[in-house]
């Protein structure tokens, strides 16, 4: 932060600086680098464990709601931090993400009211500072990212760890409570540890600490946190730190040439988690830009509010019929989301095969439109097959989550110069 | 269920808390080594002074490595935006006894540093690559992500060009670059190309060729490295090996040759480098209004009509373009085209065909030196126009376009195409032509033909025999062409489709 000068002009100098020359720079912006992709990837995995437990139940149902708004955040970290190097890499995926938060003009203009109303646009500019990407774009993305989401993060994560105390620790099966009560405890900014495996886990979660109101329970039923819970996130910690410092000694950040607007990357990619928002953006900008992630999130959101069954917390997947519907559903998930990006591979999609059709069909009825419909409707069937909500979540949570493996991979690995399909990226044409 | 004993947990946990600790601290310690200590430069500096110390013999030696301190090396040239950092492993470059070591602490050939010193102009002007590395591999930018990679020895010279003119190098260091401007001339490239606003449209614009950076240009197919001079070479080598369809011909030209023109290419960059750094020469090329023009007919005419016309006496079929190129020196061209003529089509060229516009503004002509090359193609046939009777020129304008029409689909089509669009014989439909050509241009030719081209005379026996009355229909019929709306013109310009004529 302290050599990096957010300038168009001399962003790019200033990263080659640090690169070659700042002492231990390449090293400490290796070390930025990795652990941020990481950050995304445990904060995923958290998301996951948190749900499949069950423990954004009751009383817990905020402190899910505020780890989703900590998701985002960490997203829009980076996000606003992959601009900065303004090397081609950042240039052009800033580009795309700018072009997502554009695409309401798609819409806008099918049904014709993009000059009264260019919401596109507008979200567009608010983002960028200006129509395009420049000096504009750039000192916004450094505030963001060195200022103003910081801090915003500090304070969500402050939030979320206290709620964690105050709902009554980390979750854990009621299996081992007693009849004191409530014998609930919360998630925990717990990465996942290595040792994930049930019984390990539980251990950890167990780990309540004694005299807080909310757990109710006897001394004897709570390990203190000092030193048995802080020491267990100071290993995860250590790991992670360890994890961090290899990547960072054998491989180096990436950075392209410098920005350049006269010479677009072919493939232009966004970062990688979101390359499978990228896919739906293939198929429809606004749907699968706007309008599926937005539906996703408050999905997400609304998991605690809607599934309020009270068995089965802090037990993974409620139980064994929790199992054999999350197994279900990944099948499910895998078919589906392969079979969506299969079609239009080798088929084509409806502009092919009705070339004359209006643009608003095209909006609406896009693969990824169908898969989330396909979603949908395999949760209801599970609902309708169990009659439980919880089950019903578990097949919607594990569609999605397979679901946006399997777009990102696609988007990641598949897809080459002009998002064509390609096996390896070692087949892409030379240009 | 059962409570886990939490005391077997927390002894796992602080075993596997102190591996972590060790290794994370190990993995500080490894890079920090590394960051700090084991920099190639650092030990290429070491080891430059060992060989300080060995040429140590007299007392400025002796200082030399006395005054010698290992530290990063950089020359830094605000005025160029120039930081480079070659200087940290490069020691010896300004050391005449350098000459016997290893790179790359050998002095650097030539007198060429004590005009330019690196501290006034960093190397990577010259040189171009990567100068804030501090790597070979990067520095080189072969295959690093870097705009301008390291160019090969034998087309450094091309960056002479960037604050000298290459006629002022003639005889001197810069040759080469002057070889390529002279190949530049001399080949017609201006045929198709326009460097500092003289030369043909058919071709890119080569003004800023060499800041062109590889991903401008397609790599597929060359074979060498994918560098933009490595592209440069293999494309004069055969342009369509490089760029399939490419409507360049091929240069001729033999290896030296083709690096001399690579060099002059890679030295055309628009760059607003500060006056101080340019050559007088250079300067007063820049700030000369008007381009020297003193050149004769022939000259010019080689250098911008030749590419396509060749010598212009005889209607040469080109292979290439797949079309007869009108012979524009021929005397029977001469005998029906006048000055004007010949002056406005130059001026015009054929839009949408192979014949650029070549008038100051379009191709960057001065109208003298047009009218020099008018004067040219009038003096070269020596050869005594063909004998044609005068027609009146009120008779011309009785020809019925339906007649014409009919005629035309019968004799002119095969050549001429349908719509007088041009295929293998010039576009007649083209508005340029129908401006200029008068109805007795058109009259004389269809009646006389071209001599020595593929154009009959259709008055003689042997090509119809047609009468006055048919000619005469058939001038009404392709005089029609002009005015009718949507005619069916500009083609897009590929070989198969361009066409160009008076």
């Amino acid at each position: 932060m302290v050599y990096y000068k957010p300038s168009t002009d001399l962003a790019y100098q200033s990263m080659k600086d640090i690169h070659y020359v700042v002492p231990t720079g390449r090293f400490i912006r290796n070390i930025h680098r990795w652990a941020a992709e990481l950050m995304v990837i445990t904060v995923i995995l958290h998301m996951a464990r948190v749900f499949y437990t069950g423990s954004y139940k009751k009383p817990r149902e905020f402190n899910w709601v505020i780890g989703l708004g900590l998701f985002v955040l960490t997203l829009a970290l980076s996000f606003t931090g992959y601009l900065l190097p303004w090397d081609q890499l950042a240039y052009w995926a800033i580009t795309i993400g700018a072009n997502i938060a554009g695409s309401p003009t798609e819409f806008t203009d099918a049904i014709g009211v993009t000059r009264i109303f260019n919401l596109g646009a507008f979200q567009k500019e608010i983002l960028l500072g200006a129509s395009e990407v420049g000096q504009e774009a750039l000192i916004r993305f450094y505030v963001l990212h060195v200022m103003i989401l910081p801090i915003l993060l500090f304070l969500g994560v402050s939030m979320h760890i206290w709620r964690v105390r105050k709902d009554g620790g980390l979750s854990r099966s009621e299996s081992v409570t007693t009849a004191a009560g409530k014998g609930v405890g919360a998630s925990h900014v717990l990465p996942q540890p290595p040792s994930a495996a049930p019984t390990k886990t539980y251990g950890l979660m167990c780990v309540v600490k004694g005299r807080t109101p909310a757990t109710n329970l006897n001394m004897d039923e709570t390990v203190p946190s000092w030193p048995y819970l802080l020491r267990a996130e100071l290993l995860v910690l250590m790991a992670v730190t360890f994890i961090s410092l290899a990547l960072a000694f054998f491989f180096d950040a990436p950075l392209k040439e410098m920005a350049n607007a006269a010479v677009p990357e072919n493939p232009a990619k966004a970062p990688w988690y979101f390359l499978g928002l990228q896919e739906m953006v293939s198929y429809s900008a606004f749907i699968g830009g706007v309008v599926i992630p937005a539906v996703a999130m408050m999905g997400l959101a609304l998991i605690p509010y809607l599934d309020r069954e009270k068995s089965g917390v802090g037990v993974w997947f409620t139980n064994a019929a929790g199992r054999i519907v999350a197994w279900r559903s990944l099948v499910f998930g895998v078919i589906a989301a392969v079979a969506v990006v299969a079609v239009p591979v080798n088929f084509g999609w409806l502009r092919n095969w009705f070339p004359k059709i209006p643009q608003l069909w095209i909006i609406f009825i896009n693969p990824g439109m169908i898969l989330t419909a396909l979603y949908a409707l395999w949760s209801i069937y599970e609902l309708k097959r169990s009659g439980s909500t919880r089950m019903a979540a578990i097949a919607l949570f594990t569609c999605f989550l397979i679901g946006f493996v399997i777009l990102t991979t696609v988007g990641t690995v598949f897809r080459g110069p002009n998002w064509d399909f390609y096996w390896w990226p070692s087949q892409w044409p030379v240009h | 269920m059962t409570l886990p004993d939490i005391k077997l947990i927390d002894h796992r946990v602080k075993v596997w808390l102190l591996v972590c600790g060790v290794l994370t601290i190990a993995a500080l310690v490894a890079s920090a080594v590394r960051e700090n200590l084991l920099t190639d430069w650092r030990l290429h500096q070491r080891q430059y002074l060992g060989i300080l110390s060995d040429k140590a013999t007299e007392d400025q030696g002796r200082d030399l490595y006395k005054r010698f301190d290992i530290r990063l090396r950089q020359a830094v040239v605000p005025e160029l935006g120039v930081i480079d950092r070659c200087l940290s492993c490069h020691t010896g470059i300004d050391d005449p006894r350098m000459t016997d070591v290893a790179q790359p602490y050998k002095v650097h050939p030539g007198e060429l540093l004590s005009i330019h010193p690196p501290e006034r102009f960093g190397c990577t002007i010259c040189h171009r690559g990567q100068g804030a590395a501090v790597t070979f591999a990067e520095a080189k930018a072969e295959d690093s992500y870097w705009d301008y990679p390291l160019l090969p020895k034998e087309l450094t010279e091309a960056s002479c060009g960037l604050c000298h003119t290459p006629s002022e190098l003639e005889g001197r260091d810069g040759d080469q670059l002057a070889t390529g401007a002279r190949l530049f001339e001399d080949k017609g490239c201006r045929g198709c190309h326009q460097l500092g606003g003289r030369g043909g449209s058919n071709g890119p614009a080569l003004d800023n060729e060499g800041l062109k950076i590889k991903h401008q240009l397609p790599m597929a197919r060359v074979e060498g490295p994918h560098t933009v001079p490595q592209w440069l070479i293999e494309h004069f080598r055969d342009p369509q090996e490089v760029v399939v369809g490419s409507q360049m011909k091929t240069p001729g030209l033999n290896h030296d040759e083709i690096i001399a023109l690579t060099s002059f290419m890679l030295a055309q960059q628009q760059r607003d480098l500060p006056r101080s750094y340019l050559s007088p020469a250079f300067h007063a090329a820049l700030s000369l209004k008007d381009r020297p023009s003193d050149l004769g007919g022939e000259r010019l005419y080689n250098r911008f009509c030749g590419t396509c016309h060749g010598s212009g006496t005889i209607g040469r079929y080109d292979k290439f373009y797949k079309k007869f190129m009108p012979a524009i020196r021929s005397a029977s061209f001469l005998a029906v085209a006048d000055s004007n003529y010949i002056a406005n089509t130059i001026k015009d060229g054929r839009p949408g065909t192979l014949m650029p516009g070549w008038s100051a503004e379009t191709g960057g002509l001065a109208d003298d030196e047009i009218a020099r090359i008018v004067a040219y193609l009038q003096e070269g046939s020596n050869e005594a126009p063909p004998a044609t009777p005068p027609v009146s020129p009120a008779s011309l304008e009785t020809g019925q376009a339906e007649r014409g029409r009919s005629l035309y689909a019968q004799l002119c089509v095969g050549c001429h195409a349908p719509g007088g669009i041009g295929d293998l014989a010039p576009a007649l439909a083209n508005p340029s032509f129908q401006k200029y050509a008068s109805a007795e241009l058109i009259y004389r030719t269809i009646a006389f033909g071209r001599k020595n081209t593929a154009m009959p005379a259709f008055r003689s026996p042997s090509a119809g025999g047609l009468d006055d009355r048919a000619i005469i229909d058939l001038v009404a019929y392709l005089r029609s062409l002009g005015s009718s709306r949507g005619t069916p013109m500009a083609h897009s310009l590929t070989p198969e489709t361009a066409g160009s004529r008076p």
